[in-house]
């Protein structure tokens, strides 16, 4: 008599429904077999032994855990670059660089006839923040409503500073003589002009606070169904010592220096007001409560964007630029700082791995 | 799948629904600590940068070979950092002082189960861990692209491959 193949057998240990009856009647009538099957079973227990395992850490914290690792590099590379420099300083420092820039740099359209205006920056403002909070306060803005235009952005390349300025439609600054980073010449890419907007449903918060097991505040009736638009862009970077593409993706780095430029955003509104909103927001229970009382002590919250900075990773002061007054952040490891400051209606940052004094000095000497 | 109107929660009831079958692939080859999640999560990072928001048909086996293959590769890299170290040092690691004797033994049991999983065929490891998660054949099929009929063979195999790489470890005292 012909024995099923062992394949059969093994499956017959694991998945005895999914096994032809023939094969399981083989089984008890043959000694050979039985004892093969009996052999797997002791194998596959003792292997099942040795394997360990702890209960799976909680699914919705990991998701938003992952949401603020969209903006970092993979944490297998990190555990596999452990022994390099402290690489998720860079990280974090490099998060809110790109927090600056997608604050300050990111869309603008003029499709926003008839709103209302009701925020634009003329000044910065650092707030001190946890590296992952502000980055799960903006990955929670999809439980408020309709997010709307949110997109990957990609730097386009552009040949040069006459092709950037051509794509952006304004002059664009590049750093005065001896730069002390590099001697190469710098490459410009151009961040197209960008319109997000969110409109605020009552029914989808409703619907998020059941999903999640969260209590929220009931929204406004007054600000119910408003669209809130941020306009951004063009924005222009260009880089010393680096490449476009190193900027962002699982082995971002910063570059010597990045110079970036864009016309202020703005922010429009189809009904709700910015204290409405403000008041709304900082009573949900997901925001910081830290960030909510950095808000809240902003003088002016009409004009002044809030920058935040990693606690403990980077240290930020007031300094005055090109005749203005900017922010300037510096990494506490010495691995990068930026400056941004406002002027004339655009913002602009220089930010890289060197020593802030130099940075300082390029932002001064911009042209 | 069906399909909701907000992409965007196709993926987070995506995640919901496979982070603990995918953590738990992820820890039969890296044991049940940190590493593990960190795969795990390594392996959500790359769906959604390979499928956005538009979900394939069977997201669930695309993960899991992911996941597996995520954890084997960070398995690799720490035995050969590993034995980097264990060159340079020219020396055993010492265990941890005042490490209990019972969780000694837990750790270098683990130690040895990695040890041998990364000297597996890399299909080998992979149909092991997969199955050892519970994953049914049919999906550990799916996941690794081989006919249903053929799991319970490789599994076989694997296991046969893996019981002698345990007991030649013991024999060297290794």
């Amino acid at each position: 008599m012909r024995h099923p193949r062992d394949g059969d057998l093994r499956r017959l240990v694991d998945e005895e429904w999914a096994v032809a009856s023939s094969v399981r009647r083989h089984v008890e009538g043959c000694t050979r077999c039985g004892d093969l099957v009996a052999a797997m079973r002791d194998d596959s227990m003792a292997i099942a032994g040795r394997f360990s395992e702890r209960e799976p850490g909680d699914a919705v914290a990991a998701r938003e855990r992952l949401r603020a690792l969209e903006l970092r590099p993979s944490p297998v590379r990190r555990l596999r670059r452990a022994a390099r420099p402290p690489y998720w300083r860079i990280a974090g420092f490099s998060a809110a660089a790109a927090l600056v820039l997608a604050v300050a740099f990111t869309p603008i359209g003029s499709y926003a006839k008839g709103l209302l205006l009701i925020f634009q920056p003329k000044s910065f403002t650092a707030i001190p923040i946890g590296p992952s909070e502000f980055a799960s306060s903006l990955s929670q803005l999809r439980a408020f409503g309709r997010l709307q235009g949110v997109t990957n952005l990609r730097l386009s390349p552009v040949a040069d500073r006459a092709a950037a300025q051509t794509a952006a439609g304004y002059h664009v600054a590049v750093a005065g003589p001896g730069v002390p980073s590099s001697a190469d010449a710098p490459v410009f890419g151009v961040l197209p002009s960008h319109t997000e907007s969110l409109t605020l449903s009552s029914s989808k918060i409703a619907a998020y606070a059941a999903q999640a097991h969260q209590k929220m505040p009931p929204l406004p009736a007054a600000i119910d169904g408003s669209t809130i638009s941020v306009t951004t862009g063009p924005a222009v970077v260009s880089v010393y010592g680096g490449s476009l593409g190193s900027l962002s993706g699982a082995s971002a780095q910063l570059p010597d220096l990045l110079i970036a430029q864009a016309p202020a955003p703005k922010v429009y509104s189809t009904g709700a007001t910015l204290a409405e909103m403000e008041s709304y927001f900082l009573s949900t229970p997901g925001f910081p409560p830290q960030l909510a009382a950095a808000i809240k002590a902003i003088g002016a919250p009409e004009s002044t964007l809030p920058i935040p900075i990693p606690i403990g990773q980077a240290l930020s002061q007031t300094v005055a630029v090109q005749g203005v007054q900017g922010v300037a952040i510096g990494d506490q490891t010495g691995v990068g700082s930026g400056v941004v400051w406002q002027k004339d209606g655009m913002v602009y940052a220089v930010v890289g791995s060197l020593p802030q004094s130099q940075i300082l000095q390029v932002a001064q000497g911009l042209k | 799948m069906t399909r909701t109107a907000d992409p965007g929660a196709d993926f987070d009831a995506l995640f919901l629904a496979q982070w603990p079958k995918v953590v738990r692939i992820a820890q039969r080859v890296l044991g049940p600590g940190a590493m593990a999640e960190d795969a795990a999560q390594e392996a959500f990072l790359a769906f959604h940068r390979r499928f956005g928001d538009q979900l394939p048909d069977r997201p669930g086996p695309w993960l899991y070979a992911a996941a597996t293959h995520l954890a084997l590769n960070a398995l690799r890299a720490e035995q050969r950092r590993d034995r980097r170290e264990r060159r340079d040092a020219a020396t055993a690691p010492a265990p941890a002082p005042g490490d209990p004797a019972a969780e000694l033994v837990e750790r270098e049991a683990r130690d040895e189960l990695r040890a041998a999983l990364s000297r597996l065929r890399p299909q080998s490891a992979a149909i092991l861990a997969m199955r050892y998660a519970g994953l049914r054949y049919q999906e550990v099929a799916q996941a690794l692209g081989l006919p249903a009929d053929q799991v319970g063979t490789r599994l076989r195999r694997a296991e046969l491959a893996l019981r002698k790489e345990l007991e030649h470890a013991s024999s060297q005292g290794r």
